[in-house]
């Protein structure tokens, strides 16, 4: 047998592994890449849900929004941010309205508001669901440093039937977890007058 | 092609360089508390635990932070999997690994507690074990456990069992070797407990444990957390070293990710028992509120003050009409020390002869009939009283008859005494006001006084407020006839008031009332006119300024810093013009003199303040100032 039947003969065993090692490199590389393309948008998500802050203009209520619509408001899962400082119009106002002289107060609770309406609006999976939950575990440390009242703010946030349902089914995506590093208030409290 | 070189590196690196280990402190300061949920919790629950424990032990401690973090102890195979591991726990390496993982990164302080709830009372003793033995000092870590199904705790850490707990001591779900420590709190704890306000029944570590025990539950805490040394704390690197994802956990893992789907099914048979199991424990549990009903010993959720109120008031009916020499304050001691709280036993009670018998002295060791004599029109029997005491397992036994059976001669409800009908309170807005202060356009503040008149046989008021585009906010209670604090309105949003009359026994009647629209004027202040006239030019440098408003305005708000005239300016954009203001008898002619001439050809601005108002608070609709623009001016002054 000359070198070229050996040689034949040996691809003869060996096509259908390389074959198969090949196809399985390919598939590899796809999933392998889609797996990245993922991690790459939860990244941008949990970059985002973590960059959302309260701000002195929002404690002050310098962007305090009109009274929405209740129909259109309770019609979608996130209501209505007119002011786009990610508490829903709604809950804003009844904060306001509850709490018109103490800023420490107020700046505790639309932080925490903020974060619980995140539940609603920003999670598509457990690293979107933790980052949330670490703003909540912040937010609820400045909630008790203030004296404010965090189940006050969860009923207001999580007002509908359909508000509540997707709180639960964000739920699913529960993960150990612990609180977002960092001043627990967004706006120091011991900068507000009253 | 780049891109994709780049994904393929991204993903060999979290395959086979995993875990990686962050590189975060193991402070000196701070408290870490770990939460790990047991089974029978939705996911939601699991987390409101951890944010329960929060709220009750607060964030500080000993002049540093209490951080918190969630072991998360997964629910696996809709519920089935963790009957069985409840049962066998040997079996939780997986969720044992993935909680230290996940912990990792989370926990930043030398100084740890492990709070378990439940079966994870059993994980938190497997993590103490674990960190021991992976570079956490013994001194370091504690373990606190809350309805343990287990005896041990770990690191001689404390615990806190309930003797009503249905799971714990349910002897149905004493299987395998796990056996429970004696309850160290007791049904008599409960009554006792002037704080206690959750279910005298149950494992839930809310609405049980916290709800009724949390000052026992801070104190245990507090003292275990008050021991915990700093002991190697390091600025770099992390508490402890976390476990491998070995092969063997990834492939549990997979195993676990095809079971779930398949357990949605309830029809694999591997997982039958398991959920028969928990159907079991359903139907025990059912069964056990019905006995509970039926005799009496336990009730739903009911407030216990509430229930001893309703037996007092029952006792106080029945020994109207049949007489006995026991007061109240006998009652009471009855109830606490039975744990009884069924109307029957006010009836029985109210039954005893004139010369009664010694109270019967409870407190004995073990459950034991007590007899008592019954009055002629009931049975001629003897009456068991059930004394449930640690650490008998907490079963209420259907052969015993109970003092306060309905079927022994005790109330049915139609016999209960009437409680006295409330009537709506009328409620009052008084005080109207709009407090001076505000900035914002937008902004419409009211405050108003509430008040209403007295309703007979009212306890306290409970006051709610709900716009229309909210639910209703709950600001508390109060025993007066008028809110103590002033209510604020903002925007001309519709809101009402609600206002509830209760009385002692649970009853109530409510008010309600639109509180602002319509009350009072809702229309903002504008301009009608201006002096001089809009783009007007050749304005004599001596002019003044006149603006003519549609409603009179607040006088302390027509001030200089509120109407401001402007130059202006090439280089500086606009300056300001030293003016008086003054305002018009009627109100509504506000007036600007600059206190020297103008500049000639000069082009000129004006700014009014959004804090102005109309007389009942209104601020302008739209801006903070009039001829914002920079370019066109208000008016322009003659040419010298």
């Amino acid at each position: 047998m000359n070198a070229s039947g050996v040689l034949e003969r040996v691809w003869l065993w060996v096509k259908w592994p390389v074959i198969v090692l090949a196809v399985g490199f390919v598939a590899f590389a796809i999933w392998g890449t889609m797996l990245a393309l993922d991690k790459d948008k939860t990244d941008a998500a949990v970059a985002q849900i973590h960059a959302q802050k309260l701000t002195l203009a929002d404690v002050v209520g310098a962007n305090l929004p009109s009274v929405p619509d209740q129909a259109e408001n309770d019609a979608t899962v996130a209501g209505i941010d007119t002011n786009n400082n990610g508490i829903r119009d709604d809950v804003e106002l009844a904060i306001f309205a509850k709490y018109p002289t103490s800023a420490k107060i107020r700046a505790a609770a639309l932080q925490y508001a903020m974060a619980e309406q995140m539940y609603l609006t920003k999670v598509f999976n457990t690293g979107t669901w933790k980052a949330v939950a670490e703003e909540v575990g912040r937010a609820h440390t400045c909630v008790i440093n203030a004296g404010a009242n965090r189940k006050e703010v969860e009923v207001l946030v999580s007002n509908t039937q359909l508000r509540k349902e997707t709180r639960t089914k964000a739920f699913e995506f529960i993960t150990s977890h612990g609180d977002a590093r960092g001043e627990p208030c967004d706006v120091a409290l011991n900068t507000l007058p009253n | 092609m780049r891109c994709s070189f780049k994904y393929i590196t991204q993903l060999a690196f979290v395959l086979f360089l995993f875990p990686t280990i962050a590189q975060a402190a193991c402070l000196a300061d701070g408290y870490t508390v770990v939460f790990i949920n047991g089974i029978r919790n939705t996911r939601e629950e699991a987390e409101q635990n951890k944010s329960e424990l929060r709220d009750i032990l607060g964030v500080n401690f000993n002049n540093q932070t209490i951080y918190y973090a969630t072991g998360y102890n997964a629910t696996h195979l809709q519920g089935g999997g963790d009957l069985v591991e409840a049962a066998l726990p040997q079996f939780n390496e997986y969720d044992l690994q993935t909680i230290l993982m996940q912990m990792h990164d989370e926990v930043q302080t030398r100084k740890l507690l492990l709070v378990g709830h439940s079966q994870g009372a059993v994980y938190a003793n497997r993590l103490y074990e674990y960190l021991v033995a992976h570079g956490v000092p013994k001194e370091s870590v504690a373990v606190y456990a809350v309805a343990t199904p287990t005896a041990y705790v770990a690191g001689g850490g404390k615990y806190l069992n309930y003797q009503a707990d249905t799971v714990i001591y349910d002897p149905l779900l004493q299987v395998g070797a796990v056996v429970p420590p004696l309850p160290n709190v007791l049904v008599k704890d409960w009554w006792d407990n002037p704080n206690a306000k959750g279910d005298n029944l149950g494992h839930s570590f809310i609405d049980v444990y916290l709800a009724n025990f949390a000052d026992r539950m801070t104190s245990d805490i507090k003292s275990q957390l008050f021991v915990l040394r700093s002991t190697n704390a390091t600025t770099t690197g992390g508490c402890f070293e976390a476990p491998a994802k070995t092969l063997a956990y990834q492939a549990m893992g997979a195993g676990l990710a095809v079971g779930e789907p398949l357990a949605v099914g309830v029809k694999v048979t591997g997982q039958v028992g398991a959920l028969a199991l928990g159907g079991v424990i359903k139907v025990y549990d059912l069964a056990y509120a019905a006995a509970g009903s039926v005799f009496g010993l336990f009730g739903s959720k009911e407030d216990k003050d509430n229930d001893r109120a309703a037996v007092t008031t029952a006792f106080a009916a029945f020994k109207g009409v049949l007489g006995s020499s026991l007061d109240v304050a006998d009652v009471n001691q009855l109830q606490k020390e039975y744990g009884d709280k069924n109307l029957g036993s006010a009836a029985m009670l109210a039954f005893l002869p004139e010369e009664p018998q010694a109270v019967p002295e409870v407190l004995g060791t073990s459950t034991q009939p007590v007899a008592t004599t019954t009055a002629t029109t009931t049975p001629s029997a003897q009456v068991f009283i059930d004394i449930p005491e640690a650490p008998a397992v907490f079963v209420p036994d259907p052969s015993t008859v109970h003092l306060n059976s309905p079927a022994f001669g005790g109330p049915q409800a139609s016999q209960q005494a009437p409680a006295p009908v409330l009537v709506a309170p009328t409620i009052a807005f008084s005080n109207w006001t709009s407090p001076d202060g505000s900035q914002f356009c937008s902004l419409v503040q009211r405050t108003v006084d509430v008040s209403w008149n007295a309703v007979p046989n009212a306890a306290y008021y409970s006051l709610y407020l709900e716009h229309a585009s909210g639910g209703p906010i709950d600001f508390g209670t109060t025993t007066g006839t008028a809110w103590p604090a002033t209510l604020t309105f903002f925007g001309s949003d519709p809101t009402t008031v609600t206002v509830v009359a209760h009385d002692t026994g649970g009853g109530s009647a409510t008010s309600t009332m639109l509180a602002n629209t319509a009350l009072v004027d809702q229309q903002p202040p504008s301009i009608i006119s201006f002096s001089p006239a809009i783009s007007a030019t050749g304005i004599a440098t001596t002019s003044a300024v006149a603006l003519t408003f549609d409603e009179p305005l607040k006088a302390s708000l027509v001030t200089a810093a509120n109407f401001t005239l402007f130059k202006l300016d090439s280089i500086a954009g606009q300056i300001a013009v030293d003016s008086t203001v003054s305002l018009s008898g009627d109100g509504t002619v506000v007036t600007m003199q600059p206190n020297t001439p103008l500049t000639y050809n000069a082009g000129h601005r004006l700014a009014v303040s959004c804090a102005i108002t109309d007389l009942v608070g209104n601020h302008p609709a739209s801006s903070f100032l009039l001829f914002a623009d920079l370019v066109t001016p208000y008016f322009t002054t003659e040419v010298q």
